[in-house]
Formats: C-alpha cells, sequence, structure tokens
C-alpha cells in the first residue's frame, strides 16, 4: 500500500513523516511524535481518551487518518499547559478539585472541556455534562470531573 | 484494532472525485467524516482497496437558501449545520435533529452527506430527509441526477446510488405558514443511537386545523419510514380533536421489520416508538399553535 | 505519602514514593480486600517509628537537648521552647551518612529501614450506607436517579478526596451494573457485546450528584484506619435495584433479575400486568 508524506503541525511544531494511509491520528500522534499523552481506550470512537484539536476542533484522533490531517494544526494535551509549564485554567482544575484517579481518560477530558469552555463561556451544568458524555471515564464516577468543569468555567467567564 | 491496508486518494475537485469512483467502482469507498466508516474499518467490520477522501473539495460545502429549500453541501459537518441560522429557520427538524447527533467530537467531523450515504436507519438524517422530502443530487462520471428521498433509501445501509456515484449536495425544502416542528428519540444514554424516534412537522391552517403532517420514523425499520398512516389520519381534521397516543399508536400500526436487537424486542420498540410519536406530535402541534 | 509526612515530621514535597514498579519494590501480596490502607499504614508507621528514634536521638546529640525535647516538623528537629535551636532532617542524614563517628553512641550509621506489617485483627470492618430515590419513565423504561446520598465509615480519613473519589467511582460502577452494563452471548456462546458500543458505560448525563457524609469509627488496626475500596461498587447496586422495585411495587413487580435495562423494565411491568 503506497505510503504517504504528511507534515502536520503539533503544538506549534512541524512534524513530518511518510505513513501507511491507515495509521491513525492518534498513532501518528504516539510513535511519530512520541507525544503518549494522547491515550488509545478503545479505537473506535467511543471512550473520548484520544481527543485532540485539529484545526483547533475537538475531533477522536483514532477517527482520523494521520494523512486526513496533512497540513492541519493539531494541539495535543501536551500543548494545553503554557510554554512555561504554568497549567491551563483547565488543567488547574482538574488538580483542584481531584478530577482524575489513573489518569487515562484525563488528556482526553482536558482537551474536550479546553474546547468547550473556549467556545460556551457560560454554560449550565446540563450543558456541562451533555459536553462531557462522549468521554468516559471509569474511576471518577465523573464527581470530580465536573467540579472541576464548573470551576473552570467560573475562572474562565470571570477572566 | 488497525484497518486492513488502502490505497489513499485526495481529490480535489467533483470531477476527479467521480472519475476515482467510476475508475475504481467496488474497490473504492467514500471517506467524509469518518464517524461511521472509519470504527467499522478499525473492528475489520469492512475493508475496501481504496479510500476517496472528498473532504478537501469546497464545491462540496456550504449551507444556503434557495427558493424555498435550503441547499446544504454533502460535505458540510453537522456542526455547522449546528451552528447555521440559515439551517434553523429554513429546516428547524434540520436543527433540531443535528444536536441530538452522538456528541459534539463527532459532530465537528461528520458530514451530511455521509449520514445520508451510509443510511443507518437509527440515525436522524435519514428520517428528516423522508419526512420533508429532501432531494439528493448524485454525480457519476456519467452525469448528475436527482433522486428524491422517497427513492433513496433502500434496505439496511443501503441506497439507491450506484457504486460509482457520489452524493454532491442535499435539498431540504422549506415549509411555510403555521407550523411546528419537533424531533423526539429515545436512546440508552445521551449521544447513543436512537432505539426509536420520530421527527415530525405539522402545519395548521387559521382555524387549527391540520393541513399537513409529516412524521419520519428513526430506528423502526431497515430503512427510515414515513408514518403515512397516521399521517393521513391527521390531515383536515381540528387540532383538538386529535389524541396524541391515538397518532403514535397508528404510526406503528403496520410496521413490517421492526428490529429485536440487544436494546429490546420489535415489540418493544413499537412500544417506545409510539410515545415518542406522540411526544412530538404534542410539541408540534403545540408550537404550531402558537406560530 | 501522607503517613510518612506525617510520622517523621516532613513536608509531603520531601516524600517520594515508588509503587508498583516490581523490579525496585519489596516482594508481597498486594492489594486485595481494600487492606493497602490498614496495611499501608502499619507498614509506615514501624518503619517510622524506627527512623523516628534515630532522627531523634541524632538531633538531641547535635543540639545538646534532652530527646524528650526534640519536635520534627517541617523536614526539621527543633528544640521545645527554644526557636532559634534547629536542624535540618537534611543535615542530620549528612551526619548519619557521612559522619558515623559523630553519632551518639547506639545509633548506627546510615539512615534506612525496612518493615513489614502483619495484621494482630483479622479482619477490620468498613461499612457504607447507600440511599438512592429514582424515577422510572413505565412507557420506555428508562429510569433516572435522582439523588444519591452516600454515608461511609472508613474510620480517621487519611485524604478526603481520595476517599470520596473512591466513593464515586465505586457508586457509578455500582450504577452501570444496573443499569447499563450487561455481557450478552448468543445461543451458540459468541460474545454479542463487544464494543463500547454495545456494552454501555455510564457517562456524565446518567450520573446523579453524589452527596457524602463521613462518619469515623476507628479500627483497632493501625491508626484506626480503615479501607475505602468496597463501599461503592458493593452499596451501589442494592440501593439502585431497591429503589427501582419501590417505584415500581404498585403495579406488582419483583425485581430478580439485572440489568435494568428500560427493555426490561418494561418486561417486568408487562409481566405483573398479566399476573
Amino acid at each position: 500500500m503506497p505510503e504517504r508524506s504528511v507534515t502536520v503541525r503539533v503544538n506549534g511544531r512541524d512534524r513530518s513523516a511518510i505513513v501507511e494511509p491507515r495509521l491513525t491520528l492518534a498513532d501518528f500522534l504516539r510513535h511519530h511524535c512520541r507525544l503518549t499523552g494522547t491515550h488509545l481506550g478503545c479505537e473506535h470512537g467511543v471512550c473520548g481518551a484520544c481527543t485532540v484539536l485539529l484545526d483547533g476542533e475537538a475531533v477522536r484522533s483514532c477517527l482520523v487518518f494521520a494523512v486526513q490531517a496533512d497540513a492541519a494544526e493539531v494541539t495535543t494535551i501536551e500543548g494545553i499547559a503554557e510554554p512555561d509549564g504554568q497549567l491551563s485554567p483547565v488543567q488547574a482544575a482538574f488538580r483542584d478539585c481531584h478530577g482524575l484517579q489513573c489518569g487515562f481518560c484525563t488528556p482526553g477530558f482536558v482537551v474536550t472541556l479546553t474546547a468547550y469552555l473556549r467556545d460556551h463561556p457560560d454554560p449550565s451544568d446540563e450543558e456541562i455534562r451533555e459536553a462531557l458524555s462522549g468521554n468516559l471515564c471509569r474511576c471518577t464516577g465523573y464527581q470530580g470531573i465536573l467540579k472541576a468543569a464548573r470551576q473552570a468555567a467560573a475562572e474562565l467567564g470571570a477572566s | 484494532m488497525k484497518p486492513a491496508p488502502f490505497e489513499y486518494h485526495r481529490p480535489e475537485t467533483i470531477g476527479e472525485a467521480v472519475g476515482l469512483l467510476g475508475e475504481l467502482g467496488d474497490a473504492a469507498k467514500v471517506l467524509a467524516g469518518g464517524q461511521s466508516l472509519i470504527p467499522m474499518l478499525a473492528l475489520r467490520l469492512a475493508a475496501f482497496d481504496h479510500l476517496v477522501d472528498i473532504g478537501r473539495i469546497p464545491e462540496l460545502k456550504g449551507i444556503e437558501r434557495r427558493d424555498g429549500h435550503i441547499w446544504i453541501g454533502a460535505g458540510t459537518r453537522y456542526a455547522s449545520v449546528e451552528a447555521s441560522p440559515d439551517a434553523a429557520a429554513g429546516v428547524p427538524l434540520l436543527a433540531r435533529a443535528t444536536r441530538l447527533i452522538g456528541h459534539f467530537q463527532i459532530r465537528n467531523r461528520g458530514t451530511v452527506g455521509g449520514s445520508l450515504a451510509h443510511a443507518d436507519p437509527a440515525a436522524e438524517y435519514p428520517a428528516v430527509a423522508l419526512a420533508v422530502g429532501a432531494s439528493m443530487q448524485v454525480r457519476s462520471s456519467r452525469g448528475e441526477r436527482t433522486i428524491a428521498a422517497a427513492d433513496f433509501f433502500d434496505g439496511l445501509w443501503t441506497t439507491s446510488m450506484e457504486p460509482d456515484e457520489l452524493l454532491v449536495a442535499v435539498s431540504f425544502p422549506s415549509w411555510s405558514g403555521r407550523c411546528g416542528f419537533a424531533v423526539e428519540e429515545f436512546a440508552r444514554r445521551h449521544g447513543d443511537f436512537a432505539v426509536a424516534g420520530a421527527a415530525l412537522g405539522v402545519q395548521l391552517d387559521a382555524q387549527d386545523r391540520v393541513t399537513r403532517c409529516a412524521i419520519g420514523l428513526i430506528g423502526l425499520g431497515p430503512t427510515p419510514e414515513r408514518a403515512g398512516r397516521a399521517e393521513e389520519s391527521v390531515v383536515g381534521r381540528a387540532v383538538g380533536e386529535i389524541d396524541a397516543e391515538q397518532i403514535g399508536r397508528l404510526a406503528m400500526a403496520g410496521l413490517q421489520s421492526v428490529p429485536a436487537d440487544l436494546q429490546g424486542s420489535a415489540d418493544y420498540r413499537k412500544r417506545v416508538g409510539a410515545a415518542m410519536v406522540a411526544r412530538a406530535w404534542a410539541s408540534a402541534v403545540t408550537e404550531a399553535a402558537h406560530a | 505519602m501522607q503517613l510518612a509526612a506525617d510520622a517523621l515530621g516532613v513536608r509531603i514535597d520531601d516524600v517520594a514514593t515508588i509503587q508498583g514498579d516490581t523490579a525496585v519494590t519489596g516482594f508481597g501480596a498486594g492489594a486485595a480486600g481494600s487492606r493497602s490502607g490498614s496495611m499501608t499504614a502499619g507498614a509506615i508507621g514501624e518503619a517510622a517509628a524506627t527512623l523516628r528514634e534515630r532522627i531523634v536521638a541524632i538531633a538531641a546529640h547535635k543540639l545538646e537537648a534532652s530527646q524528650a525535647d526534640i519536635e520534627l516538623a517541617d523536614s526539621r528537629a527543633s528544640v521545645r521552647g527554644d526557636p532559634l535551636a534547629g536542624v535540618s532532617l537534611a543535615d542530620i542524614a549528612a551526619t548519619a551518612y557521612f559522619e558515623p563517628a559523630s553519632l551518639p553512641p547506639g545509633v548506627p550509621a546510615g539512615l534506612e529501614t525496612s518493615a513489614r506489617y502483619t495484621n494482630t485483627t483479622p479482619f477490620v470492618w468498613v461499612n457504607a450506607t447507600h440511599l438512592c430515590t429514582c424515577e422510572v419513565d413505565v412507557v420506555t423504561g428508562r429510569v433516572q436517579l435522582l439523588r444519591y446520598i452516600v454515608s461511609e465509615d472508613c474510620g480517621p480519613m487519611i485524604n478526603p478526596n481520595v476517599v470520596e473519589g473512591q466513593i464515586a467511582g465505586g457508586t457509578v460502577q455500582g450504577i452501570g451494573g444496573v443499569l447499563y452494563e450487561n455481557l450478552v452471548y448468543d445461543e451458540d456462546g459468541n460474545p454479542m457485546t463487544t464494543t463500547f458500543v454495545d456494552y454501555l458505560l455510564p457517562t456524565s448525563t446518567e450520573v446523579p450528584v453524589i452527596e457524602y457524609g463521613h462518619v469515623e469509627t476507628p479500627s483497632p488496626g493501625p491508626g484506626g484506619y480503615k479501607g475505602v475500596g468496597e463501599g461503592g461498587a458493593i452499596g451501589a447496586p442494592p440501593a439502585v435495584v431497591n429503589a427501582v422495585a419501590d417505584a415500581l411495587s404498585p403495579l406488582g413487580v419483583t425485581i430478580t433479575r439485572l440489568p435494568l435495562s428500560p427493555a426490561q423494565v418494561v418486561a417486568l411491568i408487562e409481566e405483573a400486568g398479566r399476573r
């Protein structure tokens, strides 16, 4: 199967590789870019652990082929904090509200919530729950995650 | 959990795309948003030697108000429909159905054309297209034709398009007058495929009599269905005389191939379907009466 | 980490822990039956007591004070009543490792120890009570959980965030087991629910807000600590099932099978209606 050259701008840096078309964006990020913060929970588009921003939009990177992301911009969990390492409001809220335990689903939740709050600065509780319903967590029962989401929304809304 | 190998093509125009489909035939599959196709490839439920990615063809994108209808390019993302005031005003059923589709991450990638061409009877758009009588614009290297929604859905995950045809756009007619619309569906969890649902439009005259009714059924057959008998039973009658529960039951009568699966028996689906039609009716009629 | 910090009077940031790497950690049987809290407390308690004795002795010797007046806090040893007199744990350790000649008599060189905990009570019992209210749509069979309260007694709470997180996670797993999760096989034994599309886990839209109450009854074990891993997943299923049973009892429904999918609830209602 003829391989293709792809260049993706990941967290502000151009990353190029020659890949099989069937390579998912998730695998491209994890193997070629060595950015393993993007996690594979199901590889069939349900769990949300692989969520990244593709041209600014939250997407399941296991449902995008790397070749489809050629010339696009991707932000992974590794690109959410400030360059000096300062946590984003969403990340800080997860820490403050015990929004993670094992941490496997966390990158997906953080990226999802980052995109959602950017576009919906004043969500109701119901809207937050709906926005996060595409991400699965087994450890937290979502309680800490929802608290973190409310804290982040309040903080981002206030600024 | 990785797809079988395939060759990848990314045409830049519709002409190139249909040329490829004509050349490759059954060995090729169109890749639009990928939200239905890629899981199937990953689980190896399907495999194709060639994928034709239509994601970067500009003429396939767009939402436009045209004379009496809303034109939507097949490559338009659900998220664009969700955000479009033209779609909300022109085809309320479409806007209301869109927010029920999956999760917003799915809506950022999935496309209108993809949903219709995939023809899942438990999806929202096929039922909406059927209810409002949408027309599908379809092109191949042999030319272009229009397929009415009533003739488009052939069977489970099957449309009447030829293997070398590409769905390029869909026209959704707009209704005028005192109208009300509702989409009611029952799913196990938020964003799951509907177990049963209804996309319903109703139009009233100045005396609150029904002048028009369309009921598209979700998840109640191998294809979306129109509840024709229920629709006919209400036209000409005063809204106050019509019992919502009865409409729901009538909508289920005569359904031949109601699915039975992990979510429930055929009888269970009909029970839920009747309730969804009844709720959609009540909601749409309330909206129309205030219009 | 908290237990070690408390026992030795050091800052949390000065405690490093290695877990789950069998190449470097001691040999043992692992966590089971929620014994981690009690067992870890016991082991840390013993090990810390050994080191604390040596640290206090070295500090007293260096500060020329009596051992009874030495206090350990913030990774430092100080003399009660004399704010200027103190020595850091780092300096104490340096003395222990590099200047053993300066150590008080009887204190061995180095500052390391290991301990294993053997429980003296056969069981450490934990308690939890779950309370749940729900609403059942009798047409579709959908169950909606309205209010959910857990009162847990895990003894003194080492970390309330961890306790509540554990309760929440277990409770939602229990809710999943009652209302959503089902491994289905066909008549030939083929698994039918092999993806997350078919095997349903609760998401953020299916879970109630969980309210917590804490009772702290010490156990006979070390620190009085008890495990908190059991109450969530064990308490939730009966609470949810019984809430649904209560809701449907006017219809003559008896629940004897799980899961309570909407279709199953409707089947129970229809069955009761035929009796």
